[in-house]
């Protein structure tokens, strides 16, 4: 299989074949401005920012102002904010604060454990699962029984399974990650048209040239979709890892804020939870459309799958 | 493909000018939200509760814990129900088990329980958020030396020399408490004191506790009881100090919102009539075995020796065993008020509240009132040590 040399505009209108590795590091380069710079022109980011203000806005007035039922004994944005960008926090945690990066730091790096495990694990199990129909009917069945079992229910036998107090946490935040990659995975396979594995065949590939070129690109948009719910799933998992045991971490500060009745240090924690949450998802989206890019010029190219 | 971005200078102009107006309009909202929330906080301290008029009957939620045994005025209350004595005919009192004080705290904060049973910590913490909701401390509970404040330690730990030497072992292991608990204020002070630097100092709750003692992954945990006599009896740690090891007291304080205070005064001292009754009740060691058996029937995966043993064991005075293992003051002592004043100060300092308790947040008046009309001085018992003879159960 061979890809049509790929083109690029130098300037106005003139088109330039290029050499295929020169090309791929100045188009991703090209696109990523290309499209920030489309982005910045198209209203999105200037509803987006209308989006906040309304959110904060409501949560303002229903707590503050109105005291609707049940809202009033919630911390209010200005309390929050008024503690988050405090220089010396009431209760000890604020931007300001070593410790607030240093729970962010820990929460991130055993989501990104769990993640890498999760996916290097999840994506060949999945792989291996929607290809082959008798491993499918060996697995399948005990990976379907295991996977309700929330988290929360493994806790006791994850601290007497595992040694230390961080590697039950980090198990916690690989078993929802780990589900959501597999079955993702193994769903992307099974969604690929047989007649391409049939075509391969045809034209002499192995099983294992149709695995390689076949099936696991035929799967990725499935496996990238996958990633991006399994780092949602990470982190919430985290948080009720951390919950149940810790020392340092945003789940810890919550949970710890909640036993402590520091209301604002809670919702400065969820917050700080959604940032960075929403910001390791964007990531992976962002390393999933680079190494896709291939299919977006199939398709801008009016090409099949 | 090819796609032109480069386009005539008045079509740059034209995009330059909506992208200019698309930025201001952002920014005045962003202006606008900044501006609000620069404004004055608002008090927003919660609707009050209306528990309705003075004689008439009403319902009552209470808050307490059967997993901690110097507030075991609350589980004998449940079981004797000494409160049908007292309130207005019709009255509905329901009890909610909270595993720690913090729970219970903050379902007083969000006006779902009425009466709060809880540990000087979250006792001292809920009278600290007037904003949300004016909670009280009312009744003294239980002081003691060795009710919450005990430390364990893995069976295979060092023998030592003292109760010192054991907490000073502390230092650079791993240490597991339940965080926003007197636990954890007693572990942190006395670890202030001796300027001891666990190499871990986990946020853990007793179950998980009792789980990572099984699993020999922790070197210790500040712990309170009953859980502290289940481990040990279970075999999975043992004790090496207490609060009477250095001179730390532990307490238990009931607590309720402003608003029952204020509205129902009169249900006020009749709960706490009730109260009275129950600790007098916990004050007769005859009475052990069955408030063993009340416990047992109350709480889940507890033997009742385990039980019996919390509050009226004799627990070697190495280990920090006391003779008079809780002291039920019923009103505010001066030790009692002595241990507010201190323990609240620490919690300033280590950034758990804001501010120290106000004066008016403890309510001693009612207490005092009761005592004087029935003739009793605070305190009005003692739970003491028994031998292991005195248990006579399975």
């Amino acid at each position: 299989m061979t890809e049509a040399s790929p083109v690029r505009v130098l300037n106005s209108e003139v088109p330039v074949s290029m050499a295929e590795d020169d090309v791929r590091g100045v188009s991703a380069l090209t696109i990523a401005i290309h499209r920030a710079w489309l982005w910045l022109r198209s209203p999105r980011p200037y509803l987006m920012i209308i989006g906040f203000v309304l959110f904060i806005g409501f949560w303002y007035l229903a707590v503050e102002v109105w005291k609707l039922p049940r809202f009033s004994e919630m911390p209010g944005p200005t309390q929050v904010v008024r503690e988050w960008l405090s220089r010396n926090p009431t209760y000890g945690l604020s931007i300001f604060t070593p410790e607030y990066y240093l729970h962010i730091w820990v929460s991130t790096r055993r989501v990104a454990i769990a993640f890498f495990l999760a996916t290097a694990i999840g994506v060949p199990l999945g792989l291996f699962l929607g290809w082959s129909e008798r491993f499918k009917q060996y697995v399948f069945p005990v990976f379907e029984l295991l996977r309700p079992i929330p988290p929360l229910a493994w806790v006791p036998l994850a601290i007497v399974m595992f040694r230390g107090s961080e590697t039950p946490i980090i198990f916690l935040t690989f078993l929802a990650s780990f589900y959501a990659t597999a079955l993702n995975t193994m769903l992307g396979v099974e969604s690929i048209d047989v007649s391409y594995t049939r075509a391969a065949s045809c034209l002499g590939a192995t099983r294992w040239q149709t695995f390689r070129h076949v099936i696991v690109p035929g799967a990725m948009p499935f496996i990238f979709t996958g990633l991006q719910i399994s780092v949602g799933v990470a982190w919430f998992s985290l948080v009720a890892g951390e919950m149940v045991s810790g020392q340092y971490g945003l789940g810890y500060v919550i949970n710890t804020s909640y036993t402590m009745v520091r209301y604002p240090t809670i919702v400065i924690g969820m917050i700080t939870l959604g940032i960075v949450g929403y910001v390791t998802s964007a990531a992976v989206r962002l390393v999933g459309d680079y190494l896709m890019q291939w299919r977006t010029r199939e398709l801008a190219l009016g090409g099949d799958r | 493909m090819y796609q032109t971005i480069n386009g005539s200078p008045s079509r740059w102009r034209a995009r330059l000018h909506t992208i200019t107006a698309r930025l201001v309009a952002s920014g005045i909202a962003i202006a606008s939200l900044a501006a609000v929330l620069a404004a004055p906080v608002p008090a927003n301290a919660a609707a009050e509760k209306d528990y309705g008029k003075p004689g008439t009957p009403i319902d009552l939620v209470i808050g307490y814990q059967p997993y901690y045994t110097e507030s075991w005025s609350g589980l004998i209350m449940r079981d004797k129900k000494f409160y049908e004595k007292y309130l207005p005919k019709g009255s509905n009192v329901s009890f909610q088990v909270g595993l720690q004080g913090a729970i219970i705290v903050n379902g007083m904060l969000a006006g779902k329980v009425d009466v709060g049973y809880v540990g000087d910590m979250p006792g001292i913490v809920a009278t600290s958020h007037p904003d949300v909701r004016d909670i009280r401390l009312v009744s003294v509970l239980g002081l003691g030396y060795d009710q919450c404040n005990i430390f364990l330690v893995r069976n295979d730990a060092p023998q030592f020399n003292s109760p010192e030497d054991a907490i000073k072992w502390l230092n650079g292991k791993t240490v597991a408490v339940p965080k926003g608990s007197c636990t954890d204020r007693f572990a942190q002070a006395v670890f202030k004191r001796f300027n001891i630097q666990p190499s871990e100092y986990l946020n853990q709750s007793i179950e998980v506790i009792t789980s990572g003692f099984r699993a020999g992954k922790l070197d210790a945990a500040v712990i309170w009881e009953p859980t502290a006599s289940r481990i040990v009896e279970d075999k999975l740690a043992r004790r090496v100090a207490s609060g009477a090891s250095v001179d730390e007291r532990d307490g238990g304080f009931m607590v309720m919102p402003e608003a029952l205070i204020k509205q129902r005064p009169d249900i006020v001292k009749d709960w706490l009539q009730a109260e009275l009754d129950a600790e007098l009740y916990f004050g007769d060691s005859k009475n052990a075995m069955d408030i063993a058996k009340m416990a047992q029937g109350q709480t889940t995966g507890f033997p009742e020796k385990a039980l019996w043993t919390s509050a009226f064991g004799t627990i070697p005075k190495a280990s920090g065993g006391t003779d008079t293992r809780i002291t039920l003051a019923y009103g505010f002592t001066p030790e009692a008020m002595e241990l507010i004043q201190k323990a609240s100060k620490f919690l300033v300092e280590i950034k758990s509240i804001s501010a120290e308790a106000r004066p008016d947040a403890v309510q001693p008046q009612f207490t005092a009132d009761i005592l004087k009309a029935r003739g009793l001085t605070a305190p009005v018992g003692t739970v003491k040590a028994l031998p292991d003879s005195a248990y006579t159960g399975q």
